[in-house]
């Protein structure tokens, strides 16, 4: 009996420190590159077995790839510097115009019948990072 | 045979009920809250597997039975249809009926067919053939090929001359790592890989120590054909020690995965703990993790997450569980935190039959979510 008592107090505090530091955090100086928003936004939020994986493939969408991701959003490859002609399909990102890019409207669920991801909002810092790489060009870097 | 049968099942029905109408919910697979709690101590004494999941063998059919459910018969087809002894067959079906609730789109109505999966077990000496074949389940309509749905969640041929002592695995299963938690949407395994869908390939070898110990080592790849989950490849170790008479274990767990353009690094540990006098089973998991992009200004990332579970045997057949997740993707950053909470009644009315009810609302610092649902399962 001694012990059990002894094991739930010694739980609750360390659950109770990992759950404040929880909070912490700065300004974001993160790098607003392809692949870093790729690796830590798009890949594990959208490339999940019902979504937009290689296999299920929903909307014609492929993020189970960087270049996947890059190719499905901004209509052109990875490695393809050539400037679009005209919009790009599905006008999902626009590069240099975050006002004309559709992702930001579906991940923010601005004017769009569903937001996404559908399960679970991305935190607003997150969006922010990927407005700021349509801004300064979408490139694949 | 830990669990009392009760004479206050008006009472159970009751709060059933009163929870069905007060209450929403989610999801299911495999159940750790019965270490323990039922008297058995590792996961491999009920299941084929030996960490535990899938096919339950004859011992975990009579638990079935006789500690977990409130009556019946958990043999395949009730002990009506035999096989021959190298072989062992079973399947889990699950139908989901509930709601998603969040700010930005509404209500959406969730009744679809969560899980079909037909498991095969056969044994050959000292070696083993796994093979699970199903259909996945899918909450949401859209426009994926139908092709998609048919999945073969595990596949692995194992060497295991004995329940314990040491096994060597090949194929397609989840690296054992932390707990093993039923709800896929739990951040243990969400964020650290063990998704749905996302069982890696890969070779798995283990030791158990009777009772007392277990450890597992794998190596594993992303699934190349499904390609779902964390891209690239790593290796992942698990270590598992009861104490306190077998009714407690701790364990330690670490995983490492490397891909072209990422790298990370997760260790944590796990406390499973019995309180017998007040019927509690709790289940806690913390992990922390590294990651690193390789892109140019990219600062390493810190990210943790920690998991409580508590799970009270109101009577035989019947168990209500609360979990509470926090987690942090990024602590240099303000804005990716998010926690949830998890209630869950579990009914056994009879071996083969299980009725779950399952609310989980989930908060970040823009969102809020709730998702609720009644679910039905029944194993063959």
């Amino acid at each position: 009996m001694k012990m059990q008592f002894r094991s739930q107090r010694a739980l609750i505090p360390l659950l109770a420190t990992l759950f404040l530091l929880m909070g912490c955090g700065s300004e974001d100086e993160r790098p607003p590159t392809f692949t870093y928003v790729y690796e830590t936004i798009l890949a594990p939020s959208c490339a999940t077995i019902g979504c937009h994986n290689d296999f299920s493939q929903t909307y014609g969408f492929r993020f189970s790839t960087k270049e996947g991701a890059y190719l499905g959003l901004t209509g052109r490859a990875c490695n393809d510097d050539a400037e679009i002609p005209g919009e790009p399909p599905g006008n999902y990102v626009r590069a240099g115009h975050p006002d004309r890019s559709l992702l930001l409207s579906l991940m923010r669920g601005d004017d769009v019948p569903r937001r996404m991801p559908p399960d679970r909002g991305l935190p607003e810092v997150d969006i922010a990072l990927v407005e700021e790489w349509i801004l300064e060009g979408a490139k694949c870097d | 045979m830990r669990l009392a049968e009760s004479k206050d099942l008006p009472m159970a029905v009751t709060i059933l009920a009163f929870l069905s109408v007060l209450l929403l919910t989610r999801e299911a697979r495999a159940y750790p809250q019965f270490q323990f709690s039922t008297d058995n101590v590792r996961c491999s004494q009920c299941h084929f597997n030996p960490t535990g999941g899938g096919l339950i063998n004859a011992w975990g059919r009579e638990e079935a039975t006789d500690t977990i459910s409130r009556g019946g018969d958990g043999d395949f087809f009730n002990g009506l249809v035999g096989s021959p002894g190298w072989l062992s067959l079973g399947a889990d079906f699950r139908v989901v009926a509930g709601a998603r609730f969040n700010e930005a789109n509404g209500p959406d109505r969730l009744i679809f067919p969560m899980q079909a999966d037909l498991y095969t077990r056969s044994a050959f000496g000292d070696f083993r053939i796994n093979i699970t074949l199903g259909i996945r389940g899918r909450a949401r309509n859209n426009e994926s090929p139908p092709h998609s749905r048919a999945v073969s969640r595990e596949h692995y041929v194992m060497w295991q001359p004995k329940v314990t002592g040491a096994y060597l695995r090949a194929g397609r299963f989840y690296a054992p790592y932390g707990l093993r938690q039923v709800d896929h949407t739990n951040y243990i395994r969400r964020d650290l890989g063990f998704y749905a869908i996302e069982e890696t390939y890969g070779v798995s070898g283990g030791y158990l120590k009777d009772d007392d110990w277990e450890l597992h080592m794998s190596a594993f790849t992303r699934d190349p054909i499904l390609n779902v989950g964390p891209e690239g490849s790593g290796f992942s170790v698990l270590y598992e020690k009861r104490f306190r008479d077998h009714k407690a274990a701790w364990g330690l767990q670490s995983k490492v995965q490397l891909a072209p353009d990422s790298a990370t690094y997760w260790g944590g540990g796990v406390l499973k703990y019995w309180l017998g006098s007040i019927d509690v089973l709790v289940l806690s998991e913390i992990d922390i993790g590294v990651g690193t992009v390789d892109t140019p200004n990219a600062d390493p990332i810190l990210k943790g997450i920690a998991h409580l579970n508590l799970t009270h045997f109101i009577t035989k057949g019947l168990m209500l569980g609360t979990t509470i997740e926090a987690k942090q993707s990024d602590f240099q950053l303000e804005g990716k935190d998010a926690e949830s909470l998890t209630l869950s009644l579990q009914y056994f009315p009879k071996a083969h039959y299980e009725l779950m009810l399952f609310a989980k609302a989930e908060r970040t610092q823009q969102t809020s979510d709730l998702v609720s649902f009644l679910m039905f399962h029944y194993y063959l």
